[in-house]
């Protein structure tokens, strides 16, 4: 490999570190916004009425 | 009557008009989900009789060897295009797109669109299929399909990812669950892959090796950008929700997908270590397959955790005798494929059976018998009725356990050896070939599981389907609730 | 994390980065590869640059003709999912060893192919350079057999037949001299005054095979003395 051809890459280096830094900006962004909090609730979304939480929702028959 | 912790929760809002009741939404993804299902399982069955096919040629290579559209090159193909295209995304579309309604909050809409994609989808895959055995394969790894049918799959295609992403718009209330993001973000990826992929390699060929760059980048990409997301956010919603408890850490599942997203996509160069490429290229591969095994422990401790303390419950859920099945092979696979990466190992690895194993581990042990657990919580609750038989249901699991442990092993173990002989220049390489032979018939052994165990689910699930009357066994599994509320359902 | 559009943010920025930095990246890279000679040397205008020899012969060279037709057979057959196309280089495993190839495969040997088929299984050796080891008419036999059924030349091997590229038929006169000749006494040959004759696929295919060859240097992979 010629080492010409490395020079060529520099434009998209250049293109990458950009995506980093917007990729770590909107990480940032969220973590102000308060997407990442509340996570216990977040987790517990899943259940329902119909579904609770704290009831085993699948299983096989009990042996008599 | 309502515990105070849900006030923020559209289930339990007091207003009815709010209120989205599981059974609603069960109810509006029926027909699609149903639809989904039947075809999956039909290209199961299907991919199953040329996995067999294949796997009887590779020690046997006479055994109908005088039928050019059973050669096993095409064979092979015709096997892996049926189980990644027709098997596992006919059963992402089902079960994915389910739980994706579910956490939606809300009934769903246009359900025609899903029923004329799939129907298109599989179209496109019978005339693919077709197509390989009758010589019109690409010889590019799971691109496989002529170029006259990968155009219908494209366009079916995109009227699902259309559906997910119009769904998770205009979903209700206020919080997302981690499975969406894993299902949305999977269902934005595929196309993205595929449609580069198709454009790269086969409509308008890129010059030499970045066609084999592209090629893999694609490839792993399935695996790890739609077939493993889809799989994990069928457990993240499938473990807890079968155990009645939250998943042990929201913030360690936020790390995991993330993690994944940034490693997994620039992995897929470990395909090519070794190969004619620039070598800066292969150890940007290598580092991204060794930190895979951040997302990976992540999901582990999770998965595990969050299980602690109630393993009876997971052992008496058929559902979950197959998620947990499928985490623990999770975590295994990926560790084994970040080693796989490594350059001293893959010198040996490379090229041999060990590989085949290794992709059987992740897409089977992984992601199908996570699948097939995903089934049997959902069949129930989309038909308001039990499944049959819970003797078909171990049936189905100790088949498939077995099968995939004994071809795992056999081909890994077999393709060490394998690797191994083929480092040393003095053993001819004949010989070497001899010495794969009992453990492809250790293979074809496990196939033989492996159907039992598919036949058995297949029954199964017609059996639930159209022998509908016939159930409210009292021996069946009692999926839809407890024990003890039987008598006070309606 | 609730925000569409920021979720959709990390989700595009994380596949967009490795699109660029694998696909892009190889596609500017490689794609600027050309034909060279097997020496390059100072240019005349100016002695820092290195410039191809004036009248030696450009490699890779181009597919052509029947070989290029026999690739087709080889893509629609599913040959590429047991034999790879790629040496590794020599403390790598043992490919130059096993006489694969007198070097390793580098980029600059899959320009001039339209699709290329690196291959990544090995239940068959590897072939980039397999018109090396069977050359000429004795080359060309072997392959024959071999298609036809491996047994007969490679005995216990796994490959499967292809005798369905192959035409039996009843000899007229005299035998034709595209007949396949068996060793004595095989259990493979046709009966008695049967012969057996490659099709135009089969011609095709092995010379396909026997145009796969190493046997040109490159200033980046030089064969060794």
């Amino acid at each position: 490999m010629d080492a010409e051809s490395y020079t060529d890459l520099v434009p998209l280096i250049f293109i990458a570190v950009v995506f980093f830094t917007v990729a770590v900006g909107a990480l940032y962004w969220s973590s102000k916004r308060g997407q990442l909090r509340d996570f216990d609730k977040q987790a517990r979304t899943i259940f329902t009425d119909e579904e609770p939480e704290g009831e085993v929702s699948d299983s096989f028959p009990e042996k008599k | 009557m309502m515990p105070k912790s849900y006030n923020y929760n559209p289930y339990s809002s007091p207003s009815d008009a709010v209120k989205a009741e599981l059974s609603e939404i069960d109810a509006s993804i029926r027909s699609a989900a149903i639809f989904f299902v039947i075809s999956a399982i039909g290209w199961l069955m299907l991919g199953t009789i040329f996995a067999l096919l294949a796997a009887v040629k590779s020690h046997s290579p006479d055994f109908a060897g005088a039928y050019e559209f059973l050669t096993f090159g095409r064979v092979r193909s015709a096997h892996l295009n049926s189980m990644a295209l027709g098997w596992a995304s006919n059963i992402i579309f089902a079960v994915g797109l389910w739980i994706m309604a579910r956490l939606c909050r809300a009934p769903i809409q246009h359900k025609g669109i899903l029923l004329i994609a799939g129907i298109f989808w599989n179209i496109g895959l019978t005339v693919g299929v077709f197509g390989i055995l009758g010589g019109d394969m690409t010889s590019v790894e799971w691109l496989e399909i002529p170029r006259y049918a990968t155009p219908l799959l494209a366009f079916s295609y995109t009227l699902i990812g259309v559906w997910g992403v119009i769904a998770f718009r205009f979903r209700k209330g206020d919080h997302v669950y981690v499975s969406q993001w894993y299902i949305l973000a999977a269902l934005f990826w595929f196309p993205w892959l595929y449609v580069v992929a198709q454009v790269m390699i086969i409509w308008f060929p890129v010059r030499g090796v970045v066609q084999s760059v592209t090629n893999w980048w694609f490839a792993h990409n399935v695996l790890g950008l739609w077939f493993t997301p889809m799989a994990l956010a069928t457990a993240y919603y499938l473990i807890p929700k079968v155990l009645g408890r939250p998943i042990y850490s929201y913030y360690l599942s936020v790390l995991g997908f993330w993690s994944l997203a940034i490693f997994y996509n620039w992995a897929g160069i470990h395909h090519l270590i070794g190969g004619p490429i620039p070598v800066w290229l292969i150890s940007a591969g290598i580092v991204a397959s060794v930190m895979m095994v951040i997302p990976v422990i992540v999901v582990g401790i999770n998965h595990h955790m969050s299980i602690l303390g109630m393993h009876k419950q997971v052992w008496r859920s058929p559902t979950l005798r197959f998620v947990v099945f499928g985490a623990i092979s999770y975590t295994l696979v990926s560790l084994i494929g970040s080693s796989m990466a490594l350059r001293t190992v893959n010198e040996i690895t490379h090229f041999t059976h060990f590989t085949v194993g290794h992709a059987h581990h992740g897409v089977y042990a992984f992601f199908t018998m996570i699948m097939f657990g995903g089934v049997y919580y959902m069949m129930p609750r989309l038909l308001k009725c039990e499944w049959p038989s819970a003797g078909l249901i171990k049936i189905h699991f100790w088949g498939c356990a077995i099968g995939i442990t004994i071809m795992v092993v056999a081909l890994q173990v077999g393709g060490w050896i394998q690797g191994m002989e083929m480092k040393n220049a003095e053993i001819p390489f004949l010989e070497i070939v001899q010495n794969t032979i009992p453990w492809l018939k250790a293979r074809s052994v496990s196939g033989i599981f492996l159907t039992a165990g598919h036949c058995a689910f297949a029954l199964n699930l017609f059996w639930m389907l159209f022998a509908a009357g016939a159930l409210r066994a009292k021996e069946g599994p009692t999926l839809l609730v407890n024990k003890e509320k039987v008598n006070s359902i309606v | 994390m609730k925000n569409l559009p920021l979720l959709f943010c990390g989700i595009f920025f994380a596949l967009a980065f490795s699109f660029v930095g694998l696909i892009l990246t190889s596609h500017i890279q490689l794609g600027s590869l050309t034909q060279t000679t097997e020496t390059l040397v100072p240019s005349d205008d100016d002695p820092t640059k290195m410039v191809v020899v004036e009248g030696d012969p450009l490699y890779p060279s181009q597919s052509v003709g029947l070989a290029q037709q026999g690739k087709l057979e080889y893509i629609s057959l599913g040959c590429m999912y047991c034999h790879s196309q790629q040496i590794r280089r020599a403390d790598f495993g043992a490919d130059i060893d096993r006489g694969w190839g007198p070097r390793q495969s580098v980029a600059r040997d899959y320009i001039m192919q339209d699709r290329v088929l690196l291959g990544t299984m090995r239940t068959g050796p590897d072939l980039t350079h397999l018109g090396g080891r069977y050359a000429g008419d004795a080359g060309r036999d072997w392959n024959h057999l071999h298609l036809y059924n491996p047994q007969i030349v490679s005995k216990g091997s796994t490959m499967p037949p292809f005798a369905f590229l192959y035409e039996t038929r009843k000899i007229e006169n005299n035998v034709s001299k595209d007949a396949l000749v068996f060793p004595p006494g095989s259990e493979y040959g046709p009966e008695e005054g049967y012969e057996v004759i490659p099709t135009r696929r089969a011609v095709a295919l092995v010379e396909y095979l026997l145009s796969l060859k190493i046997n040109y240097s490159l200033p980046e992979a030089v064969i060794p003395e």
